[in-house]
């Protein structure tokens, strides 16, 4: 790679990272909170609603992102809702991904200890508001760290937008190989997402040792 | 209390099973308990003194008969609000571990009971200076000791105002030199005149404060008296048997 090369790549792939890190997190925020949604809606424990939920997380758990992403990009246009392909992505890595924090939750909403449920239940409150004020904090909190391990999947998930046309990290590493055919922009991407990687843990780890709860 | 003598709580021709009728709690158990008692029930472990108490809060479901708490027959319907007039401490605490010692005292006042943050909060520190923790208000429970966490759980019973509380073991988890400190402050609420129904196996705490202790056995309290009586002259051989295990050892 020429240096002259690799100054007329430097913008797309400024540009690929700017999208791929954008992405990252707009996808990491929508799918936890979409997770705890599901999540909470199941813990109050209304049959219908749980069935529901339950067949919800077993289908997008199941099914490729790449799939739901075409689906959505292909598929949106002919019922003719014209959404930009980034948020056909951001919607599909939700879709998919939110389904994941939702089963996390949920492992740790049956963790939390009877006796703190009944606590509360003890002293009137309905069960919307125990899990509310009970068992969604505690269990949110019990289940950070395995939530922080499923948004390290969604950074690299983000990587699939080069198939819908997004220029975003991988897609920038692509355009250069395709244009001198030299992988070395594919080893620079690579090391991007690396670094990427070690920044969102040690972001991680702050936020896992503010929200412990010590027993 | 002015409404000394009035019935709180009575239990009518309850049945309660568990493991498919295999273990009998309740077998057309009636019972009644005063306001402004505090009454212990004794038994061996398993005779189902725990779930017992239990119904009363709805923490279990009965299978026949009824209860009723203050004129109001305990339901579905009736549940929440019975809740709020009779609270609980558990014997292994049950604080709220994410939250701190105050806003474990105060939790219930606010959400449940509606109160205005100040005011729950303002008796909330006096009933934690009563258990003489008000120091620990902005600990989490997880620093402090096994015996301080009970104490907490009783400040937090005591800042719902309750008409009766329930206590279910509340020494049974504690390490023997935190027990002393848990029982003076349940004597102290005896001698208020606060209505209490006991479970325990302390029965030198039993016969200083109750005003009656029942034993269960087989689905009934087969005894029930005075401590005197209880201890001195018990009518059935297995409360003779259980007095001597336990308090004469």
């Amino acid at each position: 790679m020429t240096s002259l090369q690799f100054s007329s790549w430097l913008p797309i792939l400024l540009h690929g990272l700017r999208v791929t890190v954008l992405a990252s997190l707009a996808g990491i925020v929508t799918s936890i909170i979409w997770g705890c949604i599901l999540a909470s809606l199941r813990a109050l424990e209304i049959k219908p609603l749980s069935m529901i939920i339950r067949a919800y997380t077993s289908i997008f758990r199941n099914t490729p992102l790449l799939v739901v992403m075409f689906f959505l990009f292909y598929g949106f246009p002919m019922i003719n809702l014209d959404l930009p392909a980034i948020a056909c992505g951001i919607i599909a890595i939700t879709l998919n991904e939110g389904a994941f924090v939702a089963e996390i939750i949920r492992g740790a909403i049956q963790n939390v200890k009877k006796g703190e449920i009944e606590a509360a239940r003890s002293m009137g409150l309905s069960r919307a508001q125990v899990v509310h004020h009970i068992i969604f904090p505690l269990a949110i909190r019990d289940s950070v760290p395995m939530i922080l391990g499923q948004s390290s999947i969604i950074i690299k998930d983000t990587s699939l937008f080069s198939m819908i046309m997004i220029i975003d990290l991988t897609a920038a590493g692509r355009q250069f190989y395709a244009k001198y055919f030299n992988p070395t922009s594919i080893w620079i991407v690579g090391l991007v997402y690396i670094a990427l990687f070690l920044i969102f843990s040690l972001i991680g780890r702050l936020i896992e040792r503010k929200v412990r709860v010590n027993r | 209390m002015s409404e000394d003598g009035k019935v709180l709580v009575e239990f009518k021709n309850v049945d309660k099973r568990f493991g498919g009728g295999k273990i009998i709690v309740m077998d057309d158990f009636s019972f009644s308990f005063t306001k402004g008692e505090t009454h212990i029930i004794c038994g061996r472990s398993g005779a189902g003194k725990s779930t017992l108490i239990r119904c009363i809060n709805a923490l279990e479901t009965i299978d026949k008969g009824s209860i009723i708490i203050e004129g109001q027959e305990l339901g579905h319907k009736t549940m929440h609000d019975i809740r709020k007039k009779v609270a609980m401490v558990f014997q292994d605490f049950n604080l709220f571990p994410h939250m701190s010692v105050l806003e474990n005292v105060t939790f219930g006042p606010i959400r449940s009971l509606k109160k205005k943050k100040e005011e729950a909060i303002e008796s909330g520190l006096m009933y934690l200076d009563r258990v003489g923790l008000r120091d620990r208000a902005d600990a989490k429970p997880a620093q402090l000791s096994g015996g301080q966490k009970q104490r907490v759980a009783i400040a937090r019973a005591l800042n719902m105002h309750p008409d009766l509380i329930l206590f279910d073991e509340p020494t049974s988890a504690l390490d023997p030199e935190m027990v002393g400190e848990v029982l003076n402050i349940m004597k102290m609420l005896s001698e208020e005149g606060r209505s209490m129904i006991v479970v325990t196996h302390e029965m030198s705490f039993a016969k200083e404060a109750a005003d009656k202790i029942s034993f269960l056995e087989n689905g009934k309290f087969i005894e029930t008296a005075d401590p005197d009586t209880f201890f001195d002259h018990p009518k059935h051989e297995s409360v003779k048997k259980f007095i001597d295990q336990v308090y004469n050892k």
